[in-house]
Order: structure tokens, then sequence, then C-alpha cells
């Protein structure tokens, strides 16, 4: 549709061009190059008469001027004319198809006929009709900037910044939903998961503190008991956190989703480091392969989350890129890519390792 | 759907292909003589015209609308932003500048084409096609490094934000203004470099080139204006020069215009002077470029320089020595071909428009070499100096003094062989005032330092020696005073442009040397209901609040400016910070009347509650802007002279006789 429009303007353009070349006037028309001269001269003429008619110019100085003018007039006129020569119509006709054989390459290269327009507007207006999580979060975040005590507002966009890892405002949606609900457990330790994981993974002690609080409201909510836990163990107190997983451990049923999650900090405690790996290989090698495919995903998304931490370390980018394509997500592959380029851009030694690296996984 | 920016895109790199039909078939039909190849070059510059702006309201359309699908408004719009800065955002990056850029530059093409009747066909052919090179190589520039029509896929909801410093209605027509002085200036290179091709200037070209070196003169002088008005009441510094090398980068293609202005009128009128002129034409477009170079490349870091790249730098740079190393090699081949025109005596009006010439260059030379000087060395030694204006003040300003005491005698000099003698004696009440002028601020101000006086008394001899050239004309006070207005009505427009321009520049004279000595500054702590003293005001901190606009938040702080017990003026001073950039910016407080400002700036907080304050009085500082509107209005009187508005001659063979071959 949209080179339907190329093609017209293309059409124009050339008709444009040619039209003047092809309805040319015979050159004999065209007056000539000295006629031009004598104009001006004759125009200076004319005003000099008026400035000694106005008086602004004295009689001796008016007269050498005359002259002067005068004599270039006649100069002017002895100038022989120019020939004219045969119109090289043709050649300006085939010229014509520079534009075209100048346009088309440089647009293929650089434009995107297949994209259409994004007004702001009329993208918000179709929010819902196109399923536009974006939109419809900047939608519930315009309204309740207008009112901000909307507590449904805050419902909607708090799981959605969650979905989209934008932990930071997760943090303020939940806060605004304790503020606005009735006293609620969950809500609270939504609130205080968010700024958990908006701290990379640790819990401040305002965070614990809301756990503790949780805990008095309802003291068998997983989600506190977790993070009170994990709390106490990233404070150093291991012997009570130990007893914190062991007694949710106790009381989680055998199909709980968080109990892998709670034998691995168990043993992530009692083990040291590289006992820890021996007994992750281990249970690897027993894996089903979508399993162990499952594993290495989460440990390359800790990775990555490290780096969005600590972003200035080269070969964890260089390994994040290279376990994404061997993985087969050549998307994220490639964001991982972008993302290290535009972090060591002013790097060229970084620049050409990454880029060499990208041309080895076919993702540049 | 039809997406608008694809077509802007594709209108954009239709005009690459315009502008190369543009460059090359007229050239060579002017070569040939062949008439329908020269027209080409006509439609060909109108269609460019016609090509760049679909592509520039595509870009405008698509910030207006906030498109976050053209990475160019993500990057530097923002859906809070009013409409105005939605629309000043186009040129207040990067790419989007130079499509304006090149938009000015069709323009000009375009008006060559269609006002251009009056010269020679070969002559306006190659005039058209070295328009046509310049686009070409700009468009390539926009096409291959700064293209303003890259997509993203999938959009962004939201876009970045345009610096905050540039959401100012000045700034947001300061740029169209100073384009359309650096880019006009194209067309007296064009001009020159056609008569280099053609070995000849004719009368015509002669004739020609001034009016249209005048409307960039004319634009570059308001835009300098504007972006010094703007650095005056946005940067908060309170001047109104900083020798910044982006302010001198629009300076030095004004000092040489000037120049240029003034040397195309001996070509005009005694046929002299030519070989100069040609060179003038190339150098003031050369300066032009190398200032857009110095903005755009990043080579500099300052508050203008918002485009840091060095691929586009290197693109820059070929672009200079291909048009700055050309154009001078063909002056070099083939100006010796031009013929030297009339004589003159050095005492005449051309003798005094010679050395008006040789102080602006000079002037201008000064003002390059303290600009590019300190990169040099930067580049060269890695030593970073700074230049300032104490270089400037000891070097450009006694260059541009013997100009300005120059200005008025000159104008009183006849052409060819003038009487030096005969005009100082009709200038003599005219030196006569400005001396009492001089001897008044004397005496008013014992402590000042002896360039006061001098200084003062310099611009009321402008002013003076203007008013006496039209009070000359006119015979004022010799005849009748109806008489003299008769005369006054019948003066040729370009004549009364001339006093004006010349007044224009006596006032701004006046506004500088008043700001930089007489100028009040004030720095305190102020708690809320403290004063003191600025000048003979006085200045009350009546307290601060908060402050809420469409994309900004920040404290707004109340002043009140008395003298004596008269309550004058309720200011605002703000602090905004900017969303979403968290940028900071202050607003001047400004208390304007015609023989000053008081200038207000709320600073940061200090202990005790108290706020630092830096307080001005900036007197007869809006005589500088005053006299460079001034300046603009002379400017337009004279280029509405009966004389540009001679039209083309007609076919006349069979009426004239033929000359003998």
């Amino acid at each position: 549709m949209i080179w339907i429009v190329f093609a017209a303007m293309t059409a124009a353009v050339l008709g444009a061009l040619l039209w003047p070349v092809v309805k040319s006037k015979p050159a004999a028309t065209q007056a000539e190059r000295a006629a031009y001269d004598q104009a001006v001269f004759r125009d200076q003429l004319a005003e000099l008469d008026r400035d000694v008619e106005r008086g602004t110019i004295g009689q001796a100085e008016a007269d050498a001027a005359r002259n002067e003018i005068s004599r270039r007039l006649i100069a002017a006129t002895e100038e022989p004319g120019r020939k004219p020569v045969a119109s090289f119509a043709w050649a300006a006709i085939a010229a014509v198809l520079i534009v075209p054989a100048v346009a088309l390459p440089l647009y293929l290269r650089s434009g995107n006929p297949q994209l259409p327009d994004v007004p702001h507007a009329q993208r918000m207006a179709d929010a819902e009709k196109n399923g536009d999580m974006e939109a419809l979060i900047a939608k519930v975040e315009q309204h309740l900037e207008a009112n901000p005590d909307d507590l449904q507002g805050w419902q909607i966009l708090a799981p959605a910044y969650r979905r989209a890892q934008r932990w930071d405002d997760a943090v303020e949606a939940y806060r605004n939903i304790v503020r606005l609900a009735p006293p609620d457990a969950t809500n609270i330790a939504d609130f205080a998961e968010a700024q958990v994981m908006a701290n990379q993974g640790m819990v401040s002690a305002p965070a614990h503190d809301l756990f503790r609080q949780v805990l008095t409201i309802d003291p068998t909510l997983p989600k506190a008991r977790f993070y009170n836990a994990l709390a106490l163990k990233q404070e150093g107190k291991t012997d009570e956190a130990r007893a914190a997983f062991t007694a949710f451990l106790k009381d989680s049923p055998a199909d709980a989703p968080w109990r892998p999650m709670l034998e691995a900090e168990m043993q992530d405690m009692s083990a040291k480091p590289p006992a820890l790996d021996q007994q992750t290989m281990a249970n690897a090698s027993n894996m089903s392969a979508s399993d162990q495919q499952a594993m290495i995903r989460s440990m390359v998304d800790g990775l990555e989350q490290k780096l969005a931490a600590n972003p200035d370390n080269l070969d964890g980018w260089l390994r994040l890129i290279r376990a994404r394509s061997v993985l087969g997500d050549t998307d994220k592959a490639k964001a991982a890519y972008k993302k290290a380029l535009a972090q060591f851009s002013s790097n060229q030694d970084a620049l050409a390792q990454i880029s060499a690296l990208g041309k080895d996984m076919k993702i540049e | 759907m039809i997406s608008v920016a694809e077509i802007g895109h594709f209108a954009l790199i239709l005009a690459v292909g315009v502008a190369l039909y543009q460059f090359v078939v007229p050239l060579l039909g002017a070569q040939r003589g062949d008439v329908a190849a020269m027209r080409a070059g006509i439609s060909a510059a109108i269609l460019q015209l016609v090509l760049i702006a679909i592509a520039f309201a595509a870009l405008v359309h698509a910030y207006v609308t906030s498109d976050f699908s053209v990475l160019n408004v993500v990057e530097n719009s923002h859906t809070a932003k009013p409409l105005l800065y939605k629309i000043s955002g186009v040129w207040g990056n990067h790419e989007g500048s130079m499509l304006l850029w090149v938009l000015i530059l069709a323009l000009y093409g375009a008006a060559v084409a269609v006002f251009g009747g009056n010269l020679p066909l070969e002559l306006r052919a190659r005039v058209l096609a070295i328009q046509g090179s310049i686009g070409l190589a700009f468009l390539l520039f926009i096409v291959m490094t700064s293209n303003p029509f890259i997509r993203v896929d999938p959009p962004p909801i939201e876009g970045n934000g345009l610096n905050p410093i540039l959401q100012d209605p000045a700034l947001a027509f300061h740029p169209p203004f100073l384009y359309s002085g650096y880019v006009g200036l194209s067309i007296a290179f064009a001009f020159a470099v056609a008569a280099l091709i053609e070995g000849r200037v004719d009368a015509a070209w002669a004739r020609w080139v001034r009016p249209w070196t005048l409307v960039a003169w004319m634009f570059l002088t308001v835009g300098i204006a504007m972006g010094s008005w703007w650095s005056y009441y946005e940067l908060g510094w309170g001047g109104y020069w900083f020798w910044d090398p982006v302010e001198n980068a629009s300076l030095m293609p004004w000092l040489v215009a000037t120049a240029l202005v003034h040397s195309a009128i001996v070509v005009e009128k005694r046929n002299a002077l030519k070989i100069w002129t040609v060179l003038l034409s190339i150098l003031a477009f050369s300066l032009s470029l190398v200032g857009t170079f110095l903005v755009r490349s990043g080579v500099l870091t300052s508050v203008h320089a918002f485009a840091v790249d060095p691929q586009r730098g290197a693109f820059i740079l070929m672009i200079l020595c291909v048009f700055i190393g050309g154009s001078l090699t063909l002056f070099a081949w083939r100006a010796p071909q031009l013929k030297a025109g009339g004589l003159f005596a050095p005492v005449s009006r051309e003798g005094s428009l010679v050395l008006n010439n040789l102080l602006l260059c000079v002037a201008c030379l000064a003002v390059f070499v303290g600009t590019l000087y300190p990169l040099a060395l930067e580049t060269l030694t890695g030593d970073k100096i700074s230049v300032g204006p104490p270089y400037f003040d000891l070097t450009f300003g006694p260059i541009v003094l013997p100009l300005l005491l120059l200005v008025p005698l000159g104008a009183f000099l006849a052409w060819k062989r003038g009487d030096a003698g005969l005009a100082v004696k009709r200038l003599v009440l005219a030196l006569v005032l400005a001396l009492g002028v001089g001897a008044v601020v004397f005496a008013l101000d014992v402590r000042g330092p002896w360039l006061a006086p001098v200084g003062m008394a310099v611009a009321a001899w402008l002013v003076f020696g203007a008013i006496a050239d039209i009070a000359a004309k006119t015979a004022l006070f010799k005849v009748p005073l109806a008489t003299s207005w008769h005369r006054l009505i019948g003066l040729p427009r370009s004549a009364i442009g001339t006093a004006v321009a010349h007044a224009g520049l006596g006032i701004l004279v006046a506004g500088i040397i008043a700001i930089s000595l007489w100028r009040v500054e004030v720095i305190v702590a102020l708690k809320p209901g403290e004063s003191t003293p600025v000048g003979k005001y006085t200045v009350t901190y009546v307290g601060e609040g908060p402050l809420t606009g469409p994309n900004y938040s920040g404290r707004v702080g109340t002043f009140t400016v008395k003298q004596g017990d008269e309550l004058l003026a309720t200011l605002h001073s703000e602090k905004r910070v900017f969303r979403p950039s968290g940028m900071p910016t202050t607003e001047v407080g400004l208390y304007q009347t015609w023989h000053g400002d008081v200038y207000v700036v709320m600073g940061d907080e200090t202990t005790g509650g108290a706020r630092a304050m830096r307080m001005y009085y900036n007197p007869f500082v809006n005589f500088i802007w005053m006299g460079a509107v001034v300046m603009f209005l002379g400017g337009l009187l004279s280029i509405s002279d009966r004389r540009y508005r001679v039209g083309a001659p007609k076919r006349a063979a069979g009426l004239q006789p033929v000359a003998a071959e």
C-alpha cells in the first residue's frame, strides 16, 4: 500500500523535473546575457538622474559617474552573444533516472515501510483493543496521577509492575495499596517483597520489620515466613534462620511449590560453596533434560540480575551472551549483546571482544 | 495504514536524488549553453523545497502526535511537554536541526529559482547547481549519519523529553533565525563559485549578490541577538555574551557578512573590489560551515553542543574540506581571470569601505584565533586552556574601536575621490554632540574608568553621525521642513537603511558599554523578609512556595522591588526540576525598565533557612537587543530599495540592433 504512495511520489517528482525540460521554450526566446547587464546599467543611469534631481549628489560627481556607467553600457552592448546550441534534452531525461536510482537503495537501507505510525493518543485509545500492556499501565498511571486514592487502580498496577520487573514502581504501588486498603497481611507481605526485589534480593531492615508485622497478623503466611527466615540468614543469625526454615519446611505440604527454594537455602547455609555446586550438579544429573534446562536458565537469569546490579563486568557479559545463544534464546542474547555494547561504548577493547563474540554467535 | 513518518523519510531520500540532479544537469547545461538543461535547475530547486518541506512536516507531525515509533521523538520529546516545545523540539536536537538546516537551504534555493528572473540564465543555472551540491552533501550527511526517521519497534510508551534548558520561547525561535543567517550565506557562496566558473563578474552579479547577502546578514543579526537574549535571561548568569565558542561561531560569519554587505556596494557602484568580494563570499560561507562543525561535531563541550559523535564529525570535516578547500582552490585558479574594475583614491567612499573590510576581517581573525587556538592546542598537546573575555577585550575591542569611529565619516566621503576635511566639517555638529555626551558621562561618573566617557562618546558619535547623514541628504534646516520631508520620502530606501543600521550599531554599543561599566552585582544570603539594596533599588525576599508546571515542579521565590517606599514590581524567580530527566533549571526574575533591568536569581539553600541570591542591576542592557533590532530594520529598509525590484530584461531582438559580431 505504502509503495503505491512512494511510486506516485516518485512519478510526480520525475514529471515535475521533466516538464520544463520537454516544454522548454526555444533558445531564441531567451534574452541575451548582455541584456541583463544593460538593464542594470540603464537602471543605474536612471537612479543617477533621480539623485541629481534631488540634489543628493554633486554635478561633477554625477557627470563622472554617468560617463563611467555609459562606458560600461557600451562595453556590454558590444559583447557578442552566444550561439544557441542543440538542446540535450535527452540527456536531461536520462539524468532524471538519477532520482529513483539514488532514492531506492537509500530507502531500502534505512526505511521501514512496514511500520505504521503510532501516535500516542491513538495508542492509548486502542490499548484495550490491542491488549497493549504498556499502554494500559500508562493509562492507569495517568488515572492515578489525578486520583491517587483509587485503590483499584493501584491493585491493577502493582502486579503489572511485578510482571514487567519494574520493582521501584511496584514498591510505590504496594505502598499505596497498604495505605488505602484495610489492614491485610498479604498486602503488607507483597509490599515488603517488592522492596526486597528492588533491593536486589536483600531484605532490608524496614522490609524485615514489615515481614515480622505480617507474621503477628498471620503467622502462617508462607511468603512472610520465607522472607523472615531469609532475612535472618542474611543478618548472619544462622541458627535462628535454620530453625525458621526447618519449621517452615515442616509445615509445608509435600507439593508446595516453594519447597525446592527452602531446601536450596538450607543447603546454602549448611554446605560450603563448592560442596553446594557439587550437590547441585548431582541433582542436575538426576534431573530430566527439561528440568536441567530450567535450572541452567535460572542460573543464567541470576547472572543477568547480577549484571543489572553491577554492569561493569565484561567477563560476565560475555558469559551471558554465550549462554543465551547456546540455550537458543536468540532474542535475549541479542538484547544482552546490545546492552553490553552500550555498557562498554567507550572501551574499544571490550567492544572488539563483544562484537567478535556476537559474530561467532551470529546474533550481531 | 499509511505511515506519515515513512512518507517523510521517502520524501527526504527523494530530495537526495533531486539534489544530485540539480547539481549535475544545470551545471552541464550552462557549460554547453543548453537552455533546456539550464532551466532544469529551476524546477529542481523548487521541487527540492517541496520534498524537504514534506519531510520536515512529517517530522513535526511525529512530534506533535508524540509518535514514539520514531526514535528521534523518543529521544527528544515527551507527552507532557507543551505543544510549543513539542514543535521546537523538532530542531532542539542534532537530527532535526540538520533537517531544518537543509529546509532553509532549499528555501533559499527555491527563492533564487523563483525570484532570480533578473539573473542571466547561465548564472542562475550555475548558482542553483552550486546550491544543489551543498544540499546534496548535507542531505547525504543526514540520511547516512543523522537520520531523524529511524524507527523503533516496538515503540516505548513515553519519550525522554527535551533538554529543559532548551524549553524556552526565545530558544524555540532562535535556531530558525540563526540558520536562516548561516544558510543564507550559501547564496553568496554559490554566486561566488558561479562567477569563478564563468570567469566573469557581471553587473547583474554585482547587483544581486548584495540583497541576498543582506537577507542572510539580517537573519544572522537577529539570530545572534536572540541567542544572546536567551542566554541573558535563561542561563541566569546575568551576562549577555560569554565569548563561548558557539557564540563566536555565529559572530565570525556575521563579521565577514558585514564586510561583504559593504564590499558588495563597491562592486555594484564602482565595479571594483570584485575579486575581494568573491573571496569574502567564500569566507563567509566557510565560516558558517565551520560554525556548523564546531557545534555539531562535539569538538566543543558546551550547552549548545548537543551532538557528540565522532563519525558525524568526520563526515562534516569531509564536507568542509570539499567546499572550503574546493572553492579556495577554484579561487586561486580562476580569480586572476576576473577583470579588475574601477580605480579610486585612498580617501574616498571605496577607500573607507576597504578599511571597514580590513578591520572587520582582522576582528574576525582575532575571534577565530581565540576560538580555535585552545582547541588546536588541546588536540596537539592535550593542554586545556581557556581563552576568556580578557583576551577578547584586548584584541577585539581595539580593532573595533577605529572601525566605529570611521563609520559616520565613511558615509560622508564621495565615491572615487573624497575630501576628508569636508566630511569632518559636515559632521562637526555630530562630533560636538558626541563629545558633549562624553563630557557629561565623565562629569557624572567620577569613579568610572576612562572607557566610560570614550565609549559613550563613540556610541553617541554613531547615532548622531547617522542622523547627520540623513540631515545632510535631506538638507535639513537649509530648506523648508516640508521640502526636507519630501526629500526624505524620495531618498533611496537603501540610504535611509544605512543610516538606521548605523544608528542601531550606536545603540548597541551604548548598551554594551553601559552594562560592562555600571552593572551592580549583589551576592547575598537572604531569609524570607530580608532585604538588600541593588543599585538604587531595594529588593526584598518575601518568601517561597511550591511550583508545579506541565512537566516540571520546583520552588518559586517571591521578591519585591522598591525604590524608596514605592513598590515597583513583584518578581518571581524559579528553580525548576524537569521530568523525566530530573534536571534543574532556574528562571530569572526580571524587572525591566527602559534604563535597565533588575535581575534576580534564587540560588541554593544555605544554613539557617536562608537562600543564596544573586541580583544584578543591568543598566541599559536592553539597548543591546534594541540596537540589533534597529540594525535589522535598517537592513529591511535597504532591501526594499527600488533598485532591487528591477525585473528581467525582455527579449528584444527585433527592437534593438544586435551587436556586431
